[in-house]
């Protein structure tokens, strides 16, 4: 068993290598926080912006002139709209797995208290 | 607390952490700027889900044939007693078993935070969850093997083996799948 995890891991190490080199133009987190690409921050902020840079259709905004397109793709991209602000549902998801783990977390102490309580009392008698 | 790694030998944790180093890093080897900002973004994205898909396979790998091998166990010890041979062989497989859940867990983790971390964009509630419960199981289970404190791993033992947190668990990842 031990001669197979040591196959397994490297299985998965090789098969990582395959997959990964396949896909070769794997991008740097540079270009993922980008400020080089499109001068712009993180999701919800980017939205925004590109929410107003889509809602304001005059043509002389932009410096490089490419106004349509750029607006287009700005429109795009801010009806792809981050579920963070809209979805309410995914809200009560959030707060069942918080009550959720706070409950676990809390039926293990309790029942550790038992358990320990119980050990005291057979010590007792 | 953390008095000794004893289940894990130095070159299964060289093989793992080299695993994890591996999938981190690999974003650094392969950055082409000569391709423009649309198909680097859509090969980014195409990778970061590759990676989700690679976590979620990871866990499957580690989770099933482990729940299978406990309940195996528990039924022979009920049906067959612990004196046989076949329980007994089933007892002994069981820390290679549960170092091979453990590896392939803490990869998948860590596969799943990179993916996390490429697609923080789209972070939504769903997500955020998942990331809560997933990080909760793998703690709990980290300090589960690694403490020898009684008391710790009886917490621990009870967190990480909770059925409703697996569901929910389950339940996430098929609710982060569908919405993504």
């Amino acid at each position: 068993m031990k001669v197979l995890f040591h196959k397994f891991i490297f299985i998965i190490f090789l098969s990582f290598t395959i997959v990964l080199f396949y896909n070769i133009q794997f991008l740097t987190f540079i270009s993922v926080f980008s400020q080089g690409d499109d001068k712009k921050g993180f999701g919800i902020q980017e939205r925004e912006r590109a929410r107003i840079h889509a809602g304001n259709n005059s043509q002389t905004v932009n410096d490089d002139k490419s106004g349509i397109q750029e607006r287009e793709r700005a429109r795009i991209h801010a009806g792809n709209d981050s579920q963070f602000f809209n979805n309410d549902l995914t809200r009560i998801i959030l707060i069942i797995t918080i009550i959720v783990i706070i409950g676990v977390g809390s039926y293990a102490l309790y029942k550790i208290y038992l358990i320990r309580r119980k050990s005291k009392q057979s010590k007792l008698k | 607390m953390i008095k000794k790694i004893y289940f894990i030998s130095n070159n299964n944790i060289l093989l793992i952490l080299l695993s994890i180093l591996f999938l981190l890093f690999i974003s650094f080897c392969y950055a082409d700027n000569n391709i423009d900002d649309n198909n680097n973004r859509r090969l980014l994205h195409n990778n970061a889900e590759l990676l989700g898909w690679i976590s979620i396979s990871c866990g499957l790998i580690a989770n099933i044939p482990f729940i299978l091998y406990v309940r195996v166990k528990k039924l022979s010890v009920k049906r067959l007693g612990g004196g046989d041979s076949l329980t007994r062989n089933l007892a002994l497989e069981h820390r290679p078993i549960v170092t091979f859940h453990t590896a392939l867990n803490l990869i998948g983790f860590f596969t799943g935070i990179f993916h996390g971390i490429l697609l923080v964009r789209g972070i939504d509630f769903i997500s955020i969850s998942l990331a809560i419960v997933i990080t909760t199981l793998t703690v709990s289970g980290i300090l589960l093997r690694f403490t020898k404190l009684r008391t710790v791993n009886q917490f621990n033992k009870i967190i990480h083996t909770h059925i409703i947190l697996s569901t929910l668990l389950v339940i996430l990842v098929i609710l982060h799948v569908s919405s993504s």
